[in-house]
């Protein structure tokens, strides 16, 4: 019964029949969750007064928005409505292959990240080629805008995607908390998470990997960091990837998951040291100025496989380490490493986080909402 | 699969009708076709147009300008589908032929006319004893403008000194002497005007279609969306003509419907649909404007000859790039994919219109002295040998 309401419900979607309404539908990661740069836009919408009715697309009915927003849950009769219906929708991935614009939407496409590995068309090796190619430039023809984060992801873009709207390059609006204030956030961030001042905090976000399959048949959890050597007064944070949110994650005792944590930004502010691998956070920890270390034991074939934008071993803001024992020393020497990639640092935030001032938002619905 | 199918399903490939016109293809060369009778005429003159229904416009462009030359012409086809619409465009006498090998029964004929890089050219090029001359269909920056192919015709008539150097600028060596700087008769109607424009503008959206032979980019139709919205905003009304060629891929269909219901939703008087693609002629809609946006369309150096400011949009290079590359860009602004409109944008400036009267005459032969057809007319009566 189940399948049959389901169609049913996606049979009533009816892209471009009647009257647009004035209202914003914001969807991050599908509905995952309700964060990333759609938040910062929606927040700039609420401050500058606007009449639009604005909308979250979650996929529980448990997951919280802001207050004031309304909540509609992919899949049900009500999104199919807000998603055919909004004036304006603002995401920051794919929406689902059923999709299609109305004339007269404005479509908002976010993104979720400065590219180090392939993406789009330049993707020369990748299983999910062909139809991922294929989708992805019938979506991005449905783009009115694109944000770009910096100059550096300008010029990929609009090649990868095969996108011809208009650009924004304003910097990411999901960075503009980095920068503007929210000093308590660290404490507050920390105390729900039980961690004290003193602790070193080493978030630990490591990316997905495209032939790591879990039983399921999903994206399995990577973690490749071995936290029970680690000396006292280090605590490590994991984050796991949104493409493996499905997979056991089976973690250390000691290691807080903070997969679910809603908004990754806080996480940034709360922690001291990022560890990553190829993950595109690394250019947005940046902005924080802390240091990173990037844990990379399979960077030859990662490289090899997925193939990079530049030569990330050579212009890497922090040490490249291959296994979990380096990272504990690592951790020990944070000092000195900040000194020895000091200017490699500077170097990369001169190239990635130019624009990034703290009004990256306000430029974008200046833009596209001309508010 | 062979050769000619391919072609004409290569540019559907790309995009969703793929099936639709590959059946339509399919069905027809299937269809029964006329017998072929052969090419019986004692014309002095003729152009031989080969191509889709969609690329008419091309030859549409000419027929007027054939009629001035004041004889009887004909016109020889080989896709039986355009038979009927070329019926209702012109007086001369239209001639199907499913192989060009007749065409030297007619010992009249001098001069033989065509108007794109048809692969069916070289059928009819070959026979000796007439004057081939490729007119093309207009006058762009884009690949068609420097295609190697052109250089099998006896002549080629240009618009200006401008398109003989673009074949040399882009390593396409032709002997000088088969160019006749011809201007262009087409811009006949086309006021000139060195008027200053109104507060409120009239604004031509001009982008070119998506194709392209070396699968560059050069349109700019996906920003027409937000240059419409940009324009409501300033105030501003906005004639929207994409290129009859977007119509038919259904990616840049959805763009140019985007804009339609932005401009609908609007409610204020802009011109796009029917009212500005087919109840106005270009030379119209040129004349209704104040201020033209397009790209490497081949409308801009017809819009150059009014001599009113425009905006070029340069799809995957830096505006000093694109600059150096067409100097037709020198005579306006360059807009990336980053810039949005602004009025200051829109405003003419008086250096601007300096380059724009020194560069007319560039790309139109002739645009400062006498009418845009005179040197075309000149052209053809010495060829017919009158």
């Amino acid at each position: 019964m189940a399948l049959v309401e389901k169609v049913t419900r996606r049979l009533g979607y009816r892209p471009g029949a009647g009257k647009l309404a004035d209202q914003v539908l914001f969807v991050s990661f599908g509905g995952k969750q309700v964060s990333d740069s759609p938040l910062d836009i929606y927040r700039e919408l609420v401050a500058s007064g606007s009449n639009l009715k604005l909308i979250w697309a979650v996929r529980s009915e448990e997951q919280n928005i802001p207050v004031g927003a309304t909540k509609v849950v992919v899949g049900t009769s009500e999104w199919f409505t807000a998603l055919a219906k909004s004036k304006y929708l603002v995401s920051n991935n794919n929406l689902p292959m059923y999709f299609r614009k109305s004339p007269g939407q404005i479509y908002l496409q976010t993104w979720h990240g400065t590219p180090l590995k392939k993406i789009g068309t330049d993707i020369k090796k990748n299983l999910l080629t062909p139809l991922y190619n294929l989708a992805m430039k019938r979506e991005a023809g449905f783009w009115d805008y694109l944000i770009s984060p910096n100059e550096f992801s300008s010029e990929i873009f609009p090649r990868a995607f095969e996108f011809r709207g208009r650009l924004l390059e304003t910097g990411y609006p999901r960075n503009d908390r980095l920068t503007s204030g929210h000093a308590s956030t660290r404490e507050t961030v920390r105390e729900q998470l039980g961690v004290s001042n003193k602790e070193t905090v080493v978030l630990y976000a490591p990316t997905w990997r495209d032939d790591a399959i879990d039983e399921k048949g999903g994206w399995a959890t990577v973690n490749k960091l071995e936290a029970t050597s680690f000396p006292k007064g280090i605590r490590i944070l994991y984050r796991g990837h949104t493409n493996t949110l499905g997979s056991e994650r089976n973690l250390d005792s000691q290691v807080i998951d903070v997969t679910t944590y809603p908004d990754v930004t806080d996480l940034y502010l709360a922690a001291d040291v990022l560890v990553t691998d190829y993950s595109s956070v690394m250019f947005d920890f940046s902005v924080t100025g802390k240091p990173m270390l990037f844990l990379c034991p399979d960077l030859d074939n990662y490289e090899g496989t997925r193939g990079f934008y530049f030569d990330f071993a050579k212009s890497a803001p922090g040490p490249i380490l291959k296994s979990s024992k380096e990272v504990a020393v690592a951790l020990q020497n944070l000092d000195k490493i900040s000194r020895d990639y000091r200017e490699k640092y500077t170097n990369w935030r001169s190239k990635f986080n130019r624009l990034e001032d703290g009004k990256a938002a306000s430029r974008v619905v200046a833009a596209v909402f001309h508010a | 699969m062979s050769s000619s199918l391919k072609k004409i399903l290569a540019p559907a490939a790309s995009g969703f009708d793929f099936v639709a016109r590959a059946s339509s293809a399919i069905a027809r060369r299937l269809r029964p076709t006329a017998k072929d009778v052969g090419y019986s005429s004692n014309v002095r003159f003729a152009v031989l147009f080969d191509g889709s229904v969609a690329a008419l416009y091309q030859l549409k462009l000419w027929l007027p300008i054939f009629e001035t030359v004041g004889e009887e012409f004909d016109v020889i086809l080989r896709n039986p589908d355009l038979v009927e619409p070329i019926k209702k465009l012109t007086k001369a006498k239209v001639h199907l032929l499913k192989k060009f090998e007749s065409i030297p029964n007619n010992k009249n004929l001098k001069l033989l006319f065509y108007v794109n890089n048809s692969p069916y050219n070289s059928d009819a090029v070959k026979y000796p004893g007439i004057i081939h001359v490729q007119l093309l269909h207009g006058d762009s920056e884009k690949t068609a403008s420097f295609n190697p192919v052109t250089g099998m015709f006896t002549k080629i008539w240009v618009s200006g000194q401008a398109a003989v150097d673009r074949y040399e600028r882009n390593g396409v060596m032709i002997h000088p002497s088969k160019f006749e700087l011809v201007g262009r008769p087409q811009l006949r109607g086309i006021k000139a005007s060195t008027a200053k424009s109104p507060k409120r503008k009239t604004v031509l959206i001009a982008p070119t279609w998506g194709g392209s032979a070396d699968g560059e980019v050069y349109t700019s139709l996906g920003l027409a969306p937000s240059y419409a919205r940009e324009l409501i905003r300033l105030g501003h009304r906005v004639v929207f003509r994409p290129h009859p060629f977007s119509h038919r891929d259904p990616s840049d269909r959805s763009v140019i419907e985007q804009v339609w219901a932005l401009l609908k939703e609007d409610g204020n008087d802009h011109l796009y649909g029917p009212a500005s693609e087919s109840q106005l002629t270009v030379t119209e809609c040129i004349n209704l404007c104040d201020v033209m946006i397009s790209d490497l369309s081949g409308i801009v150096s017809d819009w150059l000859y009014s001599l009113k400011p425009y905006l070029l949009v340069s799809m995957d290079e830096s505006a000093a790039a694109f600059k150096k590359r067409y100097p037709i860009a020198e005579g306006g602004l360059v807009l990336t994919q980053k810039d949005a409109l602004t009025e200051e944008l829109l405003t003419d400036t008086p250096d601007l219109a300096a380059k724009r009267k020194k560069i007319r005459s560039y790309y139109i032969a002739g645009a400062d002295a006498g009418k845009p057809g005179d040197l075309f007319a000149k052209a053809t009566k010495a060829a017919l040998g009158k």
